[in-house]
C-alpha cells in the first residue's frame, strides 16, 4: 500500500469514527459533521491564502473554483467531476465513486446501513458558507453503475440545536446559552412552589408559549408543510433533552393534533425531587405553552393544548390534545360570581 | 253482541296471534251498559279471570274511574293486580300530566304522584323525590 | 382513596387533608362576589387531577364557562372531546344546543333525572359536579320540596362518590331553608364582601357543621385574571 492510499484510509476511518460518535451527542445530528468541515475548509484556505480567489460570486463558480484549487493542491482529489446549474438554481455534483477520495468512508456508511452523509458535498455547501455566507445542505443518492447523484441546495433547516463555544461564551444556533444540570432546573421550580405556589403552573406555560413562540417565528417561513414543521421542531426539543417529543396525530383542516411525549424531563424532576402540586396532577405546562405556540402559528387560528394524560400519573407517556380555541381574543369578561 | 261473547271473540283472535299481552281501549264501553253494580262486579270478574286463565298481560284503559261513579271504582280496584291513575293538574298555571301508583299487588311501589310527560321519545315518567 | 382540592392554594392549605370525593360542598355568596370564579378554580383542579367534571349552568349558559376556563388557557375543546368535561344546560330553556338540557324548571324531578342519567354515564369515573347556582333552580319550588330533594339528591351523590360543589346566591331562599340545608353539606364556603373605608374587600369564610355548630375560620380573597381567586391563608381577619 502506497503512503497516500494509507493516509486516505486513514482520513476515511477518522471520518467515520466521527461520523458514528456524533450521533451519541446531544445538540448534533450530521450538523457537528458540517460544523467540522467549516473548520478543515477555511483551514484550507487560510493555509493557501493567495492560491485560491473567488472572482465570482455565482454558486457554481465559486465551487469550481475551489475544487480546481483542491485538484491543483493534489491531483485528482476530485477526479473526473461534473458541476451544473440546475433549472431551479440548485447545483448538481456528479462524480463516480470510485474517483472520489472518501469513497471508503462512503462505502463503510453504506456496509453498516448508516444515513449517507457526503464530504465532498459537505466542503461545497462549506465553501458556499464561507464566500457567500448563506446556508446550504445537500443530498446524495448512487446509482447502479457506482455514479454518486448530489444536490446542493440552499438550506431551509436552522441548525437550531448546534451548541458552540466561543472562547468562554456557550452559543445555541448562535445565540448565547447556558446549560444547567437538572438540579438547577428543580430549584427554580421549588422556588416558584414556595414563593408563589399559585403562578407554578401559569409560568411554566407562559414560558413555554412566549419560547415557543420565539422558535415558530423562525421556523414557520422555512417550511410549506405544517406536519414537516412539526416533526423537525419536535426533533429539536427531543434532541435538546425535553423527552421523546413524536407526532401522533395532525389533521389541520380541522386544525386537530395530539402528541406524545416519552420520558418527559419535567417528570423525570418531579419524580426525583419532589411533586409541584398538592394534589397527584398532569405537571408538563412547559410543553404544553410550546405546543400551543408551534401549532397556533402553524394553523394560523387560536389553539388551545390540554396535557390528557402524564406520565406523572401513570400514563405510559404524556398525551397533549389540540383543538381550536372557541375563545376569540378581547372577549375575555372579568370575574363573575 | 253479548259482554261475555265480545270477551271471548276477542281472546280467539288474540289467540290467533300468539299474543301475550292484551290491551282494552277501552273497557269502559263494555261496562256502561252495566247499570247494576252486583252484575258489574260479576262480569268485570268475570273478564279478569278468564284473561288471566289465557295468561295474557292485558291493559285495561278507561275513563277517570272517579269521575264514573264510586261503586264502579272499588270494583275495579279491587279485582285488577294493578292500578295506575293518569291526572291531569294545574300547577303554576300551567297545565301537568301526573301519574299515580294507585294500586300494585306485592311490589313496594313509591306511592303519590310521579309527573309524566309525553314527548317524541312516547311517555316519560319522572319518579317524585323521596322515599 | 386519594383526597381532592379546589386549586386554590390559600384555601387547600387550610383544608390541610383536602375532601373526600362524595362530599358536598355548599358554596354561599353574595352576588359577584366571585362564586362562579370558585367554580370554575374547582373545575380546573378537576381536570387536571383526571376527574369527570359535569357543570350544571343555571344563571348563565354554558358557554359562559366554557369562555370563562378558556380565559384561563383550559383547553374545554380537548376536554370535551374526551368526555371529561360535560355541560349541562339548565340556563336555556328551549333553543338549546348542548347535549345535555334542562327544559323545564318547574320540576326538580326533572332535574334530578337528568343529572342522574348524565352521572350513570360515567359511572366508574371519579365525578365533580358543580351546580351554578342551583338556588336559581329552587326559587319556584315550595320548600318542602326542596327539603325533599336536597336529602334524596345529596343522600344519591354521596353514595355514588360524587364530588359536589353547590352553589347558592345568597339572600334567594329562605334563611330557615338554608339553614336546614347547610346541615346537609360537609363543608360550606361563605363568601361575602365586607365593609371598608375605601372599597369593599372579599371574604371567604371556610366552615364546618361538627355536632351541630358552625365552625369556620375567615380569609381575604381576591380574583385576579391570571391566577384566579387567590386567598391570603396567612391574613384571617377574625373569627
Amino acid at each position: 500500500m502506497k503512503n497516500s492510499d494509507f493516509l486516505m484510509e486513514r482520513i476515511c476511518r477518522i471520518y467515520l469514527g466521527m461520523y458514528k460518535t456524533i450521533d451519541q451527542l446531544p445538540f448534533s445530528g450530521h450538523h457537528w459533521l458540517e460544523h467540522f468541515l467549516l473548520e478543515v475548509v477555511q483551514l484550507t484556505l487560510d493555509d493557501h491564502k493567495d492560491e485560491c480567489k473567488f472572482k465570482s460570486k455565482k454558486p457554481v463558480d465559486i465551487c469550481r473554483t475551489y475544487l480546481d484549487f483542491l485538484n491543483k493542491l493534489y491531483p485528482r482529489w476530485v477526479a473526473d467531476y461534473r458541476l451544473e446549474k440546475s433549472n431551479d438554481d440548485n447545483l448538481l455534483f456528479d462524480i463516480k465513486r470510485e474517483n472520489c477520495s472518501y469513497s471508503n468512508f462512503c462505502l463503510q456508511l453504506q456496509k453498516e446501513d448508516l444515513p449517507l452523509f457526503c464530504i465532498q458535498l459537505g466542503s461545497i455547501q462549506t465553501i458556499l458558507k464561507i464566500v457567500l455566507n448563506e446556508n446550504y445542505s445537500h443530498s446524495v443518492k448512487i446509482d447502479e453503475t457506482g455514479i454518486c447523484h448530489g444536490n446542493v441546495l440552499p438550506s431551509t433547516q436552522p441548525k437550531e440545536e448546534i451548541v458552540t463555544r466561543e472562547g468562554h461564551t456557550l452559543k445555541l444556533a448562535g445565540r448565547k446559552a447556558i446549560l444547567f444540570p437538572q438540579e438547577m432546573y428543580a430549584s427554580m421550580l421549588m422556588s416558584i412552589r414556595e414563593h408563589a405556589p399559585h403562578a407554578l403552573k401559569h409560568v411554566l406555560f407562559d414560558a413555554g408559549y412566549q419560547s415557543g413562540l420565539h422558535t415558530i417565528r423562525k421556523t414557520k417561513a422555512l417550511y410549506d408543510d405544517v406536519e414537516e414543521c412539526l416533526r423537525f421542531l419536535f426533533d429539536a426539543l427531543t434532541n435538546s433533552g425535553f423527552g421523546r417529543v413524536e407526532l401522533d396525530y395532525l389533521d389541520p383542516t380541522i386544525a386537530k393534533a395530539r402528541i406524545r411525549c416519552h420520558d418527559s424531563f419535567q417528570v423525570a424532576v418531579t419524580n426525583e425531587f419532589g411533586q409541584l402540586y398538592r394534589s397527584r396532577q398532569v405537571i408538563c405546562d412547559l410543553l404544553r405553552g410550546v405546543f400551543t405556540a408551534y401549532l397556533s402559528v402553524l394553523l394560523n387560528q387560536d389553539i388551545i393544548c390540554e396535557e390528557i394524560s402524564c406520565q406523572s400519573v401513570g400514563g405510559d407517556y404524556c398525551e397533549f390534545l389540540a383543538l381550536p380555541s372557541l375563545w376569540e381574543k378581547g372577549s375575555e369578561e372579568g370575574a363573575r360570581g | 253482541m253479548e259482554i261475555d261473547e265480545t270477551i271471548i271473540w276477542l281472546s280467539e283472535i288474540a289467540q290467533s296471534f300468539g299474543a301475550h299481552r292484551l290491551v282494552i281501549d277501552s273497557f269502559y264501553a263494555f261496562l256502561s251498559r252495566i247499570d247494576n253494580t252486583a252484575v258489574l262486579n260479576e262480569k268485570f270478574y268475570n273478564l279478569v279471570s278468564y284473561l288471566n286463565r289465557l295468561n295474557y298481560t292485558t291493559l285495561l284503559l278507561g275513563p277517570s274511574l272517579e269521575l264514573s261513579g264510586a261503586r264502579k271504582t272499588e270494583a275495579i280496584h279491587s279485582t285488577v293486580q294493578g292500578s295506575i291513575l293518569l291526572k291531569s293538574t294545574m300547577m303554576q298555571n300551567r297545565r301537568v300530566r301526573q301519574l299515580e301508583l294507585y294500586k300494585m299487588r306485592g311490589v313496594n311501589h313509591v306511592m303519590g304522584n310521579h309527573l309524566l310527560e309525553i314527548n317524541t321519545s312516547g311517555v316519560q315518567v319522572f319518579p317524585r323525590l323521596g322515599g | 382513596m386519594s383526597k381532592a382540592y379546589f386549586g386554590i392554594e390559600g384555601l387547600d392549605r387550610s383544608l390541610e387533608n383536602g375532601v373526600s370525593y362524595g362530599s358536598q360542598i355548599a358554596v354561599v355568596g353574595d352576588s359577584g362576589i366571585g362564586k362562579t370564579v370558585m367554580a370554575g378554580e374547582f373545575i380546573k383542579e378537576g381536570l387536571r387531577c383526571g376527574d369527570t367534571c359535569i357543570y350544571v349552568a343555571c344563571d348563565e349558559p354554558p358557554t359562559a364557562m366554557r369562555e370563562h376556563l378558556q380565559s384561563f388557557k383550559v383547553g374545554t375543546p380537548a376536554y370535551e372531546e374526551m368526555g371529561r368535561l360535560i355541560f349541562i344546560d339548565a340556563y336555556e330553556e328551549s333553543g338549546s344546543t348542548e347535549k345535555y338540557v334542562i327544559s323545564d324548571h318547574r320540576h326538580l324531578v326533572k332535574y334530578y333525572a337528568l343529572e342522574k342519567e348524565v352521572l350513570h354515564s360515567y359511572a366508574g369515573h371519579r365525578v365533580r359536579l358543580v351546580a351554578d347556582s342551583l338556588s336559581t333552580l329552587l326559587t319556584m319550588v315550595d320548600t318542602a320540596e326542596i327539603l325533599e330533594f336536597h336529602r334524596t339528591r345529596l343522600k344519591h351523590l354521596r353514595k355514588s362518590g360524587i364530588l359536589t360543589m353547590d352553589i347558592f346566591v345568597s339572600g334567594v331562599l329562605d334563611p330557615q331553608v338554608m339553614t336546614i340545608t347547610g346541615h346537609l353539606y360537609n363543608l360550606i364556603l361563605k363568601m361575602s364582601f365586607s365593609s371598608s373605608r375605601y372599597s369593599p374587600i372579599r371574604q371567604l369564610q371556610i366552615g364546618k357543621v361538627k355536632s351541630q355548630q358552625f365552625v369556620s375560620s375567615r380569609h381575604i380573597f381576591t380574583i385576579s385574571p391570571i391566577y384566579g381567586i387567590l386567598v391570603y391563608a396567612d391574613m384571617g381577619v377574625g373569627e
